[in-house]
């Protein structure tokens, strides 16, 4: 068999298409021709080689990049804008429980706006009727509903540092 | 969840998680397929994120009984053909531009080996590149190269004869 045609047979052999037959015509081949082992065995390597390329990846933000132009990235976005408004609400807590000028301060405000006392007024007053009509235990009001609440303030908090850390984690 | 038919039917209802798993499994070969024909970083985020948004917006038109990662590279190799085509750069003829410059490549290069090999893999014509990449790397069949190429199954049997004898030689100029 000439080099030709054995070259063809080899390519047809790397393609896997090559019959029991034609798997023995080329083996026997390549045992007695060095040129033709040669060939065959550099083919070989180069096959070894392609499939061992590596894989590159685009940046780390392609993901979020994608959903968003897709308008599907909304969920990091509003864990982000919830941990904001949580943290918003732990720091107006802990104001108003601890911060001694906190009664002079909105006693002030009030004198020198007429308006917005009537208006809280009204609101506390609204407020107070509803908590005696439909909560009865609200008039034994004490220190323990800002402590309930600042619990449920940090558990809060924590759920949604979570919820941004598995975004984050995500898209690394 | 990470079957893909799973994901395929969690994208088309709207999940987002599903949508992840599927950039997860595919924007690394996608991005790398894109990279060896057009060989520039931000060129091929380009056009690999152009494949994503076109695939997540034409999902409802897929058809399962077919190959999710076979229609996915028609569109990579669609969008990367519209590209070289805007770059007035040769797709079927040997591709003349200079190798370097990226840094990617530059990095890759430092194992020697591999670096051999995707130099000379530079060397063939971008239709040839994406024939070998599409055999070697992602293991499709002769039909299947055909339905991403558009072209006959002999054509490529060819061309993938033409281009692993090249490679063979130019990984030995190189030795």
């Amino acid at each position: 068999m000439r080099h030709k045609e054995i070259e063809i047979l080899i390519q047809k052999s790397l393609d896997h298409e090559t019959n029991g037959e034609e798997e023995r015509t080329l083996q026997l081949h390549l045992s007695r021709c060095p040129t033709c082992r040669q060939f065959y065995r550099e083919l070989m390597q180069t096959e070894q080689a392609l499939t061992g390329l590596i894989e590159f990846y685009p940046r780390q933000d392609f993901d979020d990049r994608v959903l968003r132009k897709l308008g599907l990235a909304r969920s990091l976005v509003w864990a982000k804008a919830a941990t904001v408004l949580a943290g918003a609400w732990l720091g107006s807590v802990l104001f108003l429980l601890f911060s001694p000028l906190t009664e002079e301060f909105f006693g002030r405000v009030l004198t020198s706006v007429p308006a917005l006392a009537r208006s809280i007024g009204k609101i506390q007053f609204a407020i107070s009727t509803f908590s005696h009509v439909l909560i009865p235990f609200a008039k034994n009001f004490n220190y323990a509903f800002p402590i309930i609440a600042l619990v449920f303030t940090v558990l809060l908090l924590y759920f949604f540092s979570r919820t941004t850390k598995k975004e984050v984690i995500c898209r690394a | 969840m990470e079957n893909e038919a799973d994901l395929i039917s969690g994208a088309l209802a709207g999940e987002e998680e599903a949508y992840r798993g599927l950039l997860d499994l595919y924007k690394g070969r996608v991005f790398s397929f894109v990279y060896r024909i057009v060989r520039n970083y931000d060129d091929a985020e380009d056009i690999t994120f152009g494949t994503f948004v076109r695939c997540f917006k034409a999902l409802s038109s897929f058809d399962p009984t077919k190959s999710f990662s076979t229609w996915l590279f028609s569109i990579a190799h669609n969008l990367t053909v519209d590209f070289l085509r805007k770059k007035k750069q040769e797709y079927e003829l040997l591709d003349e531009r200079l190798p370097g410059g990226d840094d990617l490549v530059q990095e890759y290069e430092k194992n020697e080996q591999l670096g051999r090999i995707e130099g000379a893999l530079l060397k063939l014509a971008p239709i040839d590149r994406e024939i070998v990449i599409f055999f070697y790397r992602e293991e499709k069949s002769y039909k299947e190269i055909g339905e991403i190429l558009n072209i006959p199954v002999t054509t490529i049997k060819t061309r993938l004869h033409r281009a692993r004898k090249k490679l063979r030689d130019l990984v030995r100029e190189k030795e």
